[in-house]
């Protein structure tokens, strides 16, 4: 018998062509709790949903009680005494949360389900860990806290020992943190095995035994708590990179072109993603936003961009108010948008470049004949400049863009909006997700921009992107300016801080480096 | 060789839909009939290509379908599955035929374009009226179209039989006061069959070529990407809907001043399913349309005919567009998977390795 | 105008409304099984059409309603299955497969009744054996009651069964709680090791069990013939009856009452002058707007439940 009950060795995943996990590996004591940390996209939920039979594994070995487990599914682990509570919630909006609770394993009284027996196991569950549920509300009128309470009963119903928390805080109050913590250190009390994945270091150095550290699908390594700090911890998750070689051109900041003046907005699940967010971009300066992904950016981009409602406050573009604008009537005062999805938001893959290029102008004139005939010889001349200007390959303008590679796709994107891009340009994670070169021409073009008077809002999770390109640079914590610094201010170490929710006395203090 | 390939398995699904359907049908004359399925099939192609009247009512037949089939890719190009084209072609004919009977006096080229600008005001109104409901209140589209469908074809009939009736037995409406010329006499068919192809080649050549085709493009297969460059994707779906009613509205007014003179009882009945038939055949490709247009055209004109001659029953010829489409609709069916077996490939590799 | 409405509005419409209301409130609670499941059923037409074929033949060759009703059933499976087939397994998109099952249905029954009755449009014959209808001595002369609930076709006494079997099934059973899940959540049924694709299997072909009864009802209960496209849309009517209703049995059966309750004071009104196409045309009209009522409250009320967006610090 090993000390451990997952042991989790040398796990490969790819999805298509996309590598989720390589060299992942992973290990649980009885009674512990250990963290798995990392940035957005770093591997950590694909390595757990992998450990919960969601995906089969393409190498590597799962043990869980020294038992391997092959051919794992959801049921088989199950079985095993393996739970999951996600990050998107698995509840069904319009039952009941005792009937969200029992689905699956309904306990049975002839034809019809036993709900009075339910009950009183699921008020058992409740008693002893000490959980707030209210069993015959539906799920829609209830909070996310009290949701979150229901998964974690769910899994315990169902049996579990080893119970996996997916980012269990991100849509928490603090006043629901508290409480959920409360109720893991019962879990713990009560011999139950806890796995916490998380991106936040406060949260995970409060309640971790031990933590673990992913990169980029990889592992890094593990530490106990006791013998770390929150500084080293993120060193291991964002690690140096390499800078790539760029020359920060001349900054001769003009009139505001931007201003953000208290807004907030909503977001896909959260009331008030963005709280009360201030700023204002100059032209011919690129400011940079620099945070945790998820932190608030994506919001942030969709309101200036009209894309989505802004509740409170206002927006201005070159003087004018764009607040709730339409999409088109911001982009005809001359603002441009690089959008973060570019396979949702940036191109219709399933059309040409050509087209693709001409897509946010096709009420122009240059692109129309007689007022509603294309013309297409514009759009093919255009494409052609554009291609050669930006080089984009293949060269071929009339190829559908779902054929080309993320880099050159990514082009497209970039060669149309930086082109429509007259006083205003917001790029949001311009170079996620590509190969270095195609990187480093875009971060080049976002520099051409800005040479010539335009002012560009850079939103990057890369902090070295940020500080490479950046005049100045904001932090977005939880949806708030965490803080505002000049260029020659900023260093990985007081912006690493910032978006990790500390404040930056702490690192004055601490701050040998 | 891979190129040969590669075309096998674009082709091969339609083939071996058309090869199951005609399989199956034949094994429907085999067993219920004693005729041959060929002869069947000889006389279903005479009854419907030979002679001036077979091929003049089958083009007439073809017209409508062709409109209609129009009408049903405009919408689909926009996302809509739009049920409704049979309603909107029956009041497009119901109000060209009481502007083309109350509007005696006016001259006939000025009548006939105002009959027809009447079933096409008429069309777009009917196709506007699920629309909005759907857009702005999500009530399901295919089921208002049915229902809006039996309220058409019901009022239809309430003009046809009571206000409008003509004094004769049949049960039809007064004839329109004016009609266009016949291009294919003894046939119904009329110069209402070149509108149709203008309309067609127009509808072509405007989905890749004019501003509004290629928005409509682009909303159908990314509307967040529309969304995102400045389109509004709701009001590019409404105008679409507003078109396909329009088309439909159209047809349904040339079937009345072009086709028949007058509005005769039930005759709209089938004519929007046979579009739509025809457009789904063709996956929603308008430059396919005539083809599949043609032949669904060709199984409604020529199977009275085969009926008659060889006593096999007309309704086959439904029966095997209807069987041909079920089966067409399966995507996977017939179709190499190349992801299962690029799968089956690795396991099978893997087992080689152990 | 009084004196029409108190002459049209008696007891016996009750009972006329529930006759026709009978074959739509079938087809709804056909398509609320799968609604149930998240499938929106719109091949319950043809299932319908090829149940009430069945239903006649089965009725006329074997002389006994019950096998007719039954084999009515097992044929609206047999379409269902295929639907299920092509949908799930072969990924048809459900309109469209469902449209060109619908058509196929309406020419095959068209072709089949020429082929095995050697008749054109209807069928009509002695010894169809008809469903019975329940005559109830002791009920004769109360009035109201003995007016409304006396002869009763046995299909209508089970149409009222169904409809509590269903909410039962829907709410209490176990099946039934999975199912609801699978339909409003698949990722958080699949989560929890529901077998998704079964599920859906067996809502579709119980759903055709249901579209199926309602056809055999339709031609022998509700007419005792078969006629070619006798249902008439009104599978499409009890789609919009269950959309009216949400999927939940009682309400489903509630939309198709009303489609019957206006189908029959339409055709009352047909004597004192109400041309009998409008009143045909008329329920359809009207389920249509109680269905879009319905839609545009549903609508109201969700944007009302939104909370409000916090804008203050807390």
């Amino acid at each position: 018998m090993s000390q451990y009950v997952v042991e989790m060795t040398n796990i490969e995943k790819q999805f298509g062509k996309v590598r989720a996990v390589t060299n992942g590996q992973f290990n649980l004591k009885k009674g512990e709790l250990h963290s798995l940390i990392g940035e957005n996209g770093a591997g950590k939920s694909t390595m757990m949903k992998l450990l919960f039979g969601m995906y089969p594994i393409d190498s590597g070995e799962i043990k869980v009680n020294d038992a391997v487990i092959a051919n794992n599914s959801p049921s088989i682990a199950i079985s095993h005494g393996i739970g999951m509570v996600h990050q998107e919630f698995m509840l069904v909006n319009e039952l009941t949360v005792l009937e969200n609770i029992i689905l699956g394993f309904e306990p049975m009284k002839g034809s019809r389900i036993d709900f009075e027996k339910a009950r009183s196991t699921v008020q058992e569950y409740i008693d002893k860990y000490n959980m707030d549920v209210q069993m015959d509300k539906r799920i829609d009128q209830i909070s996310v806290g009290e949701a979150q309470r229901v998964e974690i009963i769910k899994v315990l119903a169902r049996g579990a020992d080893i119970i996996i928390l997916d980012e269990p805080t991100g849509v928490l109050t603090p006043q629901e943190v508290r409480k959920l913590f409360e109720v893991l250190q019962n879990l713990l009390n009560d011999g139950k095995s806890i796995i916490f994945i998380s991106h936040k270091l406060n949260e995970v150095m409060e309640i971790s035994d031990r933590i673990s550290v992913m990169r980029r699908g990889e592992y890094i390594g593990t530490v106990n708590k006791a013998e770390t700090n929150e500084k080293e911890l993120a060193n291991m998750m964002v690690g140096r990179e390499v800078f790539l070689d760029i020359d920060k051109c001349a900054t001769k900041a003009g009139d505001r072109v931007l201003e953000v003046k208290n807004i907030w907005t909503s977001g896909e699940k959260e009331l008030s993603k963005i709280r009360n967010v201030s700023f204002d971009v100059r032209a011919g300066e690129i400011v940079g936003i620099a945070g945790v992904d998820g932190n608030g950016q994506s919001e942030l981009a969709e309101a200036i961009a009209g894309l989505r409602k802004v509740e409170s406050g206002s927006i201005l573009l070159d003087h004018e108010d764009i607040t709730n604008k339409s999409p088109k009537e911001i982009r005809l005062k001359g603002f441009a948008h690089i959008p973060e999805d570019r396979n949702k938001m940036g191109v219709n893959k399933a059309d040409t470049v050509a087209n693709n290029l001409a897509a946010c102008s096709l009420d122009e004139t240059q692109y129309k004949k007689l007022n509603f005939i294309l013309n297409e010889s514009a759009i093919l001349e255009n494409a052609k400049q554009k291609v050669e200007k930006f080089d984009i390959r293949p060269t071929d303008p009339k190829i559908r863009v779902s054929t080309m590679s993320g880099g050159n796709m990514q082009k497209v994107v970039v060669a149309r909006e930086v082109s429509l891009a007259q006083k205003f340009l917001l790029a949001s994670q311009p170079t996620r997700g590509i190969d270095i070169g195609a990187i480093e021409a875009i971060r080049n073009i976002l520099q051409d921009a800005k040479a010539k008077g335009v002012g560009v809002l850079l939103i990057s999770t890369e902090l070295e992107e940020v500080l490479s390109l950046s005049d100045r640079i904001i932090v977005l914590y939880e949806g708030k300016v965490a803080g505002i610094m000049n260029a020659e201010e900023a260093n990985e170490d007081n912006l690493g801080v910032l978006m990790l929710g500390g404040k930056l006395e702490d690192t004055a203090k601490g701050g040998s480096h | 060789m891979n190129k040969v390939l590669n075309f096998w398995h674009k082709i091969q699904k339609i083939v071996l839909t058309v090869l199951l359907a005609l399989a199956l049908s034949a094994l429907l004359i085999v067993v219920f009939t004693d005729e041959s399925p060929v002869v069947a099939i000889l006389a279903l192609l005479h009854g419907s290509l030979v002679g001036k009247l077979n091929l003049g009512t089958t083009l007439v037949s073809f017209s409508t379908i062709m409109l209609c089939g129009v009408a049903f890719i405009v919408a689909t190009k926009a996302g809509f599955f739009n049920t409704g084209l049979e309603g909107d072609l029956a009041v497009g004919a119901l109000a060209a035929t009481i502007v083309g009977i109350y509007g005696e006096g006016i001259p006939a080229p000025l009548l006939i374009i105002l009959c027809i600008l009447a079933g096409i005001a008429a069309g777009i109104i009917w196709s506007m009226i699920p629309t909005i409901l759907n857009v702005y209140y999500q009530v399901n589209m295919i089921c208002a179209c049915y229902m809006l469908n039996m309220v058409a074809i019901y009022l239809c009939s309430f003009f046809v039989l009571g206000p409008l009736k003509a004094p004769i037995a049949n049960p039809q409406s007064y004839d329109v006061a004016a009609t266009l010329p016949k291009i294919m006499k003894p046939s119904k068919l009329s110069i209402a069959f070149y509108f149709m192809l203008i309309i067609w080649i127009f509808a072509v050549w405007a989905f890749d070529h004019t501003t509004f085709g290629q928005k409509l493009k682009t909303v159908g297969e990314n509307p967040h990407f529309a969304k995102f460059a400045g389109m509004n994707p709701a009001r590019i779906g409404m105008i679409a809907m507003a078109i396909s009613g329009a088309v439909c509205g159209f047809a349904g007014s040339i079937e009345i001043v072009g086709n028949y003179g007058n509005f005769q009882e039930g005759f709209v009945i089938g004519l929007g399913g046979k579009g739509l038939l025809a457009a789904m055949m063709v996956k929603s490709n308008p430059k396919l349309l005539p083809v599949s247009a043609f032949l669904v055209a060709m199984l409604s004109s020529g199977a009275l005919y085969m009926q008659q001659v060889t006593g096999v029953s007309k309704f086959i010829c439904d029966t095997i567009a209807g069987l041909f489409i079920v089966i067409f609709t399966m995507e996977t069916l017939f179709k190499y998977d190349e992801n299962a077996a690029a799968l089956k490939l690795k396991a099978k590799e893997r087992k080689n390795n152990v | 105008m009084f004196e029409i409405l108190g002459k049209v509005l008696t007891p016996s419409l009750l009972y006329a409304a529930i006759r026709t209301a009978t074959p739509v409130i079938y087809a709804a609670l056909c398509c609320a099984v799968t609604m149930q499941a998240g499938i929106l059923n719109i091949g319950t037409e043809g299932i319908m059409l090829m149940g009430a074929w069945v239903g006649v033949a089965f009725s006329y060759f074997s002389g006994s309603w019950i096998v007719g009703v039954l084999a009515g059933m097992v044929a609206g499976m047999i379409i269902a299955s295929i639907l299920a087939l092509g949908s799930i397994k072969y990924r048809a998109a459900m309109p469209a497969i469902c449209t060109g099952m619908n058509m196929l249905i309406l020419a095959f029954t068209r072709f089949l009744l020429g082929a095995v009755f050697n008749v054109n449009g209807t069928f009509a014959d002695p010894k169809i054996n008809a469903i019975p209808r329940i005559h109830l001595a002791f009920l004769e002369g109360i009035p109201f009651i003995g007016e409304v609930f006396n002869d009763w076709c046995v299909t209508e006494i089970l149409m009222i069964f169904v409809v509590i079997v269903l909410a039962y099934v829907f709410y209490k059973t176990r099946w039934g709680l999975r199912l609801r899940a699978v339909g409003k959540n698949e990722l958080a049924a699949k989560s929890v090791g529901i077998n998704v694709v079964k599920i859906q299997y067996q809502a579709l072909i119980f759903s055709g069990a249901l579209g199926g009864l309602a056809g055999a009802h339709l031609s022998l209960g509700y007419s005792n013939m078969f006629v070619q496209n006798m249902t008439n849309n009104r599978g499409f009517v009890g789609l919009a009856s269950m959309w009216f209703g949400g999927g939940d049995p009682a309400l489903s059966a509630l939309g198709g009452f009303i489609f019957g309750l206006f189908e029959s004071i339409g055709s009352r009104l047909q004597p004192y002058g109400l041309p009998s196409q409008l009143s045909l045309a008329i329920p359809y009209a009207i389920i249509l707007i109680i269905l879009a009522i319905a839609m545009i409250n549903k609508k109201r009320v969700t944007e009302k439940k939104k909370k409000p967006v916090i804008t203050q610090d807390v």
